[in-house]
């Protein structure tokens, strides 16, 4: 451990700084240390990362392009052929590699979760953190707007936005960022609400921090836990929200594959050819259970002290 | 109680009125020229100009709002592009299907997900607890969606159970058995790990340890004691729960193609009809609201220590 007596009778201002510099590398480590320890986070960790380098050199990984229709890709009677040497999965019903399908997919959904999940944090720590620290009518007014949202249900919330704007990437992205702050907003809030009647705080104000330099500087990174925390867990919901919406025919378009529009192409022949349903969906649910795990995992690592009832 | 309930009432409407504002800004305001959204592709302008006139385009947004707000009050959603009847009378129309649905549904979510937080309280760290929980992480991650289209493969087309999908009004509910198990099956997990997690912070309770030690016999310290007051984080997450399952059933519609509500919007969407989706987007929040204003009385109802604030 790091001697504080020493630090605290240090005159040197640096060296203080480099004692909190070094306490805090072993706070992230502790977390870090406790996180391996569990083993399901480490197994979703795992999935995660597979996943990230699969989604990254997909065009190298993919044995075919996705969109290609091959003509020994449709059995003579119009169905998809089972898996093969040359399509490890099979095909679709329009001949295409599903392997291919899958994993470009994968770039689809991983890159639109997180690109969406990004944007989130930003209405939710910019009003959570107002919220939170200036009370009052703001305070009022913000979090009822918070239920408001809250209050829609999201699906067709989604489907108001999509039926005006163009469905698509973009717009899916942009519908996801508008709708999934709310919850991360609300904890933010409940965190800020102690945070600012602690004394480092009141020793900010003292010292004449701006209200701003308080909240970012002195308060924000204490919310680090929390945002991680609940970052992680979203992005499972995210993807669910994504598939749901691409398998409605609202989301990403064809014929750029993504795991839910891949189930509504594989739904024409679901009887003769189960697996085309079947594959997308195992794959998108071990993606959102290795988030949800990571994201426990990490709920208990920052939080050691007030760990889930098990 | 009286004054809590107007204070709700006053809450709801502002939320509608939010809402409507929302609605009004994406029907109006976003597309370019709803006239000519209105009169379809093949029209000619003088008929989009008759119709910007009719539909009182050329007046101030604000007086546009206020019309809307006003029809919205007197339930006129306005009348469908595609049909041209009213938006209401479609909605309701198509709302016993959805209401079916969303019976099964949340029924199926308290009865599969009640009786697994009350076992894995009680078998807690045993294999049951331990498989129930493993099962609830996986009913989490699945899209439910995807569930449905499992459960029509196995329990319709494979052992022919079910049908395979469709609507044949509330004298046939097995046509309701898959749609709400596949919400069941997904929400349920959140009720059980709720619970459980509840019902553990009170077997903890000093009041346990001393109905046990007067020797009550276990099932009647869990049922009078544990499970009642248990109840409270349950009671308002079912609340939360609605809005969240109500927009999982309109997915889930069109899945099992039952034409409710959820259906009758997503076929709009594909004929650009706005104002059927804008007003199944109302009816829904109006309907939201409803349910949480009457969770919130019984939660008052069931645990009177609740202060009302």
């Amino acid at each position: 451990m790091v001697n504080r007596e020493f630090a605290e009778t240090e005159s040197d201002g640096a060296w203080t700084a480099e004692v909190a510099a070094v306490e805090r590398r072993r706070a992230w480590q502790e977390v870090w240390r406790r996180l391996r320890q569990d083993r399901f986070a480490m197994a979703g960790l795992v999935v995660i990362c597979a996943l990230t380098v699969v989604a990254i050199f997909g065009p190298w990984i993919a044995p075919h392009d996705p969109t290609t229709q091959f003509r020994d890709g449709l059995r003579i009677d119009g169905l998809p052929v089972g898996p093969s040497s040359k399509f490890l999965l099979g095909t679709d019903s329009l001949g295409r590699d599903l392997l291919s399908r899958l994993i470009y997919g994968a770039r689809v959904s991983l890159l639109v979760a997180v690109v969406a999940r990004a944007l989130t944090l930003i209405p939710a720590v910019v009003l959570g953190l107002v919220a939170g620290f200036a009370g009052g009518k703001t305070e009022t007014l913000i979090m009822r707007f918070t239920d408001v949202m809250m209050a829609f249900p999201i699906y067709l919330l989604a489907m108001a936005l999509v039926v005006v704007l163009n469905p698509g990437l973009t717009t899916l992205v942009g519908v996801i960022a508008l709708i999934f702050w709310t919850s991360l907003a609300r904890v933010l809030h409940g965190e800020v609400l102690s945070i600012k009647e602690s004394q480092f705080v009141t020793a900010a104000r003292l010292g004449g921090c701006s209200n701003a330099r308080i909240l970012f500087r002195h308060i924000l990174p204490h919310l680090a836990a929390p945002i991680i925390v609940y970052t992680t867990l979203g992005l499972g919901n995210i993807i669910l929200f994504e598939a749901a919406m691409s398998y409605i025919g609202l989301g990403i378009q064809p014929p750029t594959p993504s795991w839910g529009n891949m189930i509504a192409v594989g739904q024409k022949f679901y009887m003769a050819a189960p697996l085309l349903v079947v594959v997308p969906g195992v794959v998108m649910m071990a993606t959102v259970l290795a988030f949800n795990l990571v994201g426990d995992g990490l709920r208990d690592a920052f939080d050691p002290l007030q760990r889930r009832v098990r | 109680m009286s004054r809590y309930v107007i204070r709700r009432l006053l809450w709801m409407i502002i939320v509608i009125l939010c809402v409507s504002l929302i609605t009004f800004v994406l029907s109006y305001i976003v597309p370019a020229d709803p006239a000519q959204l209105m009169a379809g592709p093949r029209s000619t302008p003088e008929i989009v100009a008759r119709i910007r006139h009719e539909m009182g385009l050329d007046r101030p947004l604000y007086l546009q709002y206020a019309t809307y707000v006003w029809n919205v009050a007197h339930g006129d959603l306005g009348d469908s592009f595609i049909t041209r009847r009213s938006v209401l009378v479609s909605i309701l129309e198509r709302f016993p299907a959805t209401a079916l649905l969303a019976v099964f549904g949340l029924g199926f979510e308290l009865l599969i997900g009640i009786p697994t937080g009350v076992i894995s309280a009680i078998r807690r760290g045993g294999v049951m607890d331990r498989s129930l929980m493993v099962a609830s992480v996986l009913g989490v991650a699945a899209p439910a969606f995807w569930v449905g289209l499992i459960l029509i493969y196995v329990f319709a087309y494979k052992l022919g159970w079910f049908p395979l999908g469709g609507y044949e009004g509330w004298g046939h509910p097995i046509y309701a058995v898959l749609p709400g198990l596949t919400i069941g099956l997904t929400g349920a997990a959140w009720y059980a790990r709720l619970l459980r997690s509840s019902m553990l912070d009170i077997l903890g309770a000093d009041f346990v340890r001393a109905s046990r030690a007067k020797g009550l016999p276990e099932h009647l310290v869990i049922r009078r004691h544990v499970l009642r007051n248990a109840w409270g984080p349950v009671v308002t997450f079912f609340g939360i729960d609605f809005a969240y399952a109500f927009g999982g059933i309109l997915i889930i519609e069109i899945v099992f193609s039952v034409p409710g509500i959820g259906w009758q919007a997503w076929v709009a969407i594909q004929n650009n009809d706005v104002p059927l989706v804008m007003g199944t987007v109302l009816f829904a929040t109006f309907l939201v609201c409803i349910t949480n204003l009457a969770v919130d009385i019984a939660y008052t109802w069931l645990d009177p220590r609740i202060k009302r604030n």
